[in-house]
């Protein structure tokens, strides 16, 4: 019996999924490592598993056939990869060696054994992570509504990780969020839903078994840093409020992350200094071959990109569907076309 | 605050106006000095009126800037490329042969009777300032006291690590004898020289000071070509346990050596060259006989608790050593003179540079002066700045200045283990008192051993002490003291020290047990 770990990601991500599963493997070298494809690789780059960290890898298309390009129309990147996520798990439950299933988020570095939390599967089905798991102070305002407002906007529990068994609980729940996720993965917060995410608020309310995992070491973040700080020990290991780094969700490479870890992380300049090392291993892994911001399904067939306007009226719209079974399709008769002659209407 | 004042410095909603931001702050958002009395209460504490802006509003959470660390992280570059930007890509000089070599030692005559001082090290010790490089002048000076040929040989090709395994009876080093440059050869040229002096009767020693930029493994065979029965190797910092001399992970902080599979290695820029390095150096260790020696007892300690590695012995020899004598008239004292406070050497910050200019900030208006003792000017708001190169020609010039400048406090906050730590001893000799942490290692040993000062818990403390009245009653002490007493400085002659070399040659090392450490 085996633990089988996943990830969800399209090619630009690549490059931060494998600094995940290579870290994973670091720890964990029995474990199976998965990678959840949302994409189709760019001319002149060749996906090839064997030289890559993972052991197996799925597709979207054979997680939902024909339905695929139709389906994924009516998504944006974020919404299309968080999707895939529970129809990726009922998949890996049919293994017939699976034990437990871990999700991550392939911007996520695991840096210490994250067995604790298979022992906690042997008495749970569902493993969550809050994100935040101490209360801001009365008097942090910014605080309050950068971290704790947020969580209620977005969902309490960071889905950037998940831990079932593969019984019969955990099935139930993996068949209901794959049902929901297919039918309302949308960030759509003004009527309270962000993608997979805001519907585990209910996990508790629905499962048996759920464990809500408390632990400063697990999904660190910006959004928790406020509560939490990193040090090394004599040993060279790195804690978290005194208890073991298991791993670092590193959300938003780039300017807005950079930002928010500065506001959070202030003077622990071990948080920085994990960033750097990331930013490093990001690159060390990029492949030049993948144009940057790729994903085969952001575009129309003749390049034309998907805006998010589109996709919201294609999946708004069961007429639509039933038109233009195939969207993404350019030239006479295509959902492309139907635009541009209502666009130039409107104008 | 003056309302007046306050209009003047502050817009109608409480903000500071955009010319009190400029002329008050940094673009950093620290307070200049000139302004901080404005700005902070003498506590510390920050006055209300500029509470939200000083720690960015609102008051919850700490400034988008920036820190210090992260500024230093941003120039951060991967090992590799560090290395790949000190390779030279000019051409190496006409090489001198081992016939050459063995030419200019024979022209030295009586003057090498003794024999031959193989010293290897990182640099021109004559050219480049710094404390291991006058360790080799004093060095060279006792060998040649002691009709030796001090023949040092450093990288031609200086590198921020060893040399590539591989090569390494191809690669050049630069020669200096007695001092003087005599050329650049090849290692191979180096042990062929040296075999012939051997085979000639010539008694050879051989003394490795530092590793970096050389190969191990040539420096393995040319022990092999002296016939040597043992190496004397100095811990004159921790190459020998890590790429980062200084243990500094990522250059920012203190890391201690940890296992090369810890966390702390895996994200530091050192971690994944460290294990080869460690391999390598283990077995340079293995393949010879060492006489480990060590500058302080806190450093042949660390090590030993670290390193484990194959040594004959431990000894420990410190560059300078004090006595403390009773002046026979007390020293005149001017209690009124201000106070006064130095920091010694380049502003950089695994020696506290950011410690000092902090205090300077905070606390220069309160009528403590601030002053630098430096070869290059840090223009950061100090009082006074004096130039100061020191050479085995100018043992004195660091305590000759601080005497001058009537030197109270030396601010020595070092961020990583200091194995000696000849800035120390300078500021004992003139008298002052030092001001460390307890992690500066020789440091803080040296200050509790004499009762030269204090060792501060960390920077709040250190400010603590700087705000209330304890940095006056350590002044005073230091006054009395330094009027009742004088220290008189011992300097090492470095391996002739140790007890086999005080001897006439041959000898060898007795093997030291460990009480011996």
């Amino acid at each position: 019996m085996a633990v089988h770990a996943y990830t969800s990601f399209t090619f630009s991500y690549l490059n931060r999924a494998r600094v995940l599963a290579t870290s994973l493997r670091r720890q964990h070298p029995d474990w199976v490592i998965w990678a959840v494809l949302t994409d189709r690789a760019p001319e002149g780059f060749t996906f090839k598993l064997t030289s890559e960290p993972f052991d197996r890898m799925i597709t979207v298309e054979e997680l939902f056939g024909a339905e695929t390009e139709r389906w994924l129309f009516g998504h944006d990147i974020v919404e299309a990869c968080t999707a895939v996520k529970a129809r990726a798990h009922l998949r890996i439950m049919q293994e017939t060696d699976v034990e437990q299933i871990v999700y991550f988020d392939p911007d996520i570095a695991v840096f210490n054994s994250l067995e604790p939390v298979i022992e906690l599967l042997q008495s749970h089905s569902i493993v969550l992570t809050p994100h935040q798991i101490d209360p801001e102070p009365a008097n942090a305002i910014r605080a309050i509504l950068d971290n704790e407002i947020a969580s209620l906007d977005y969902g309490s529990f960071n889905l950037g990780f998940l831990a079932t068994d593969a019984g019969a609980e955990a099935q139930r729940f993996a068949r209901w969020w794959d049902e929901r996720l297919h039918d309302w993965c949308h960030d759509r917060r003004d009527i309270g839903l962000f993608v997979d995410q805001k519907w585990c608020n209910l996990v508790p309310c629905f499962f048996n078994g759920v464990k809500v995992l408390r632990d400063p070491g697990y999904n660190v973040a910006s959004w928790n840093l406020s509560q939490r700080r990193m040090c090394f020990d004599a040993e060279g290991r790195a804690l978290i409020n005194g208890q073991l780094l298991r791993f670092y969700h590193f959300t938003k490479l780039g300017p807005v992350g950079e930002t928010m870890t500065r506001r959070y992380a202030g003077d622990n300049y071990e948080i920085h200094e994990l960033w750097w090392w990331y930013r490093h291993e990001v690159a060390r892994f990029t492949d030049p071959a993948i144009p940057k911001g790729w994903w085969y399904y952001g575009t129309f067939e003749n390049g034309d990109p998907i805006d998010k306007p589109m996709r919201e009226l294609y999946r708004s719209r069961k007429d639509l569907q039933a038109a233009f079974p195939e969207p993404r399709r350019t030239g006479p008769g295509s959902f492309h076309e139907w635009l541009q002659v209502k666009r130039r209407a409107w104008a | 605050m003056n309302r007046l004042w306050y209009r003047i410095l502050f817009n109608a909603s409480g903000k500071p106006r955009r010319w009190t931001r400029r002329v008050v702050f940094r673009k950093d958002r620290s307070v200049r000095p000139l302004f901080h009395r404005l700005v902070y209460k003498r506590s510390g504490v920050i006055r209300p009126h500029w509470a939200n802006w000083v720690a960015a509003a609102p008051t919850d959470v700490g400034a988008d800037l920036p820190s210090a660390q992260e500024l230093a992280l941003r120039k951060l570059r991967p090992f590799e490329q560090t290395i790949a930007n000190w390779r030279r890509a000019e051409r190496l000089p006409t090489l001198i042969t081992a016939r050459q070599l063995i030419d200019r030692l024979k022209q030295l005559g009586e003057a090498a009777s003794a024999g031959i001082v193989l010293a290897a090290s990182h640099d021109n010790y004559r050219e480049i300032p710094g404390g291991v490089q006058v360790c080799l002048q004093h060095e060279e000076r006792a060998a040649v006291a002691r009709h030796f040929a001090y023949l040092q040989f450093h990288p031609a090709q200086p590198l921020p690590c060893l040399a590539p395994a591989g090569e390494h009876r191809d690669l050049p080093v630069t020669l200096l004898l007695n001092g003087a440059p005599i050329g650049t050869a090849a290692m191979a040229e180096l042990m062929a020289a040296v075999k012939h002096c051997v085979s000639t009767g010539r008694a050879v020693r051989f003394v490795v000071h530092h590793l970096l930029g050389h190969s191990p493994e040539a420096l393995v065979e040319l022990a092999l070509a002296a016939r040597l029965k043992d190496v004397i190797f100095w811990l004159h910092d921790f190459f020998t346990l890590c790429p980062s001399f200084t243990l500094l992970r990522n250059g920012l902080a203190f890391c201690g050596a940890p296992d090369a599979g810890s966390n702390a290695c895996g994200i530091c820029v050192y971690g994944p060259s460290r294990r080869e390095h460690q391999a390598r150096i283990a077995a340079f260790f293995r393949a010879l006989p060492m006489q480990v020696v060590a500058p302080s007892q806190v450093t042949a300690d660390f090590w030993l608790g670290k390193a484990g590695l194959p040594v004959q012995s431990v000894a420990v020899v410190p560059h300078i050593t004090l006595e403390e004598r009773p002046r026979i008239a007390p020293a005149p004292v001017d209690e009124r003179a201000p106070i006064t406070v130095g920091y010694l050497g380049a502003a950089v910050t695994h020696k506290g540079w950011p410690v000092f200019a902090d205090l300077m900030t905070r606390h220069s208006g309160s009528g403590t002066r601030f002053v630098v003792f430096s070869s290059q000017r840090p223009g950061k708001g100090e009082h006074e700045w004096h130039h100061v190169h020191v050479t085995a020609e100018t043992p004195d010039a660091m305590s000759d200045a601080l005497t001058r400048a009537r030197i109270d406090i030396v601010l020595h906050w070092a961020a990583c283990l200091e194995t000696f730590s000849f800035t120390t001893f300078e500021a004992l000799s003139a008298g002052a008192f030092v001001l460390t942490n307890p992690g500066s290692g020789n440091v803080q040993a040296v200050v509790r051993s004499t009762g030269r000062g204090a060792v501060i818990e960390d920077v709040p403390a250190l400010h603590r002490l700087f705000a209330g009245d304890g940095l006056a009653r350590l002044v005073a002490a230091r006054r009395a003291r330094a009027a009742a007493t004088e220290l008189k400085v011992y300097r090492s002659a470095m391996s002739f020290d140790l007890p086999g070399w005080r001897q006439p040659w041959p000898c060898t090392l007795t093997q030291a047990s460990p009480s011996a450490i």
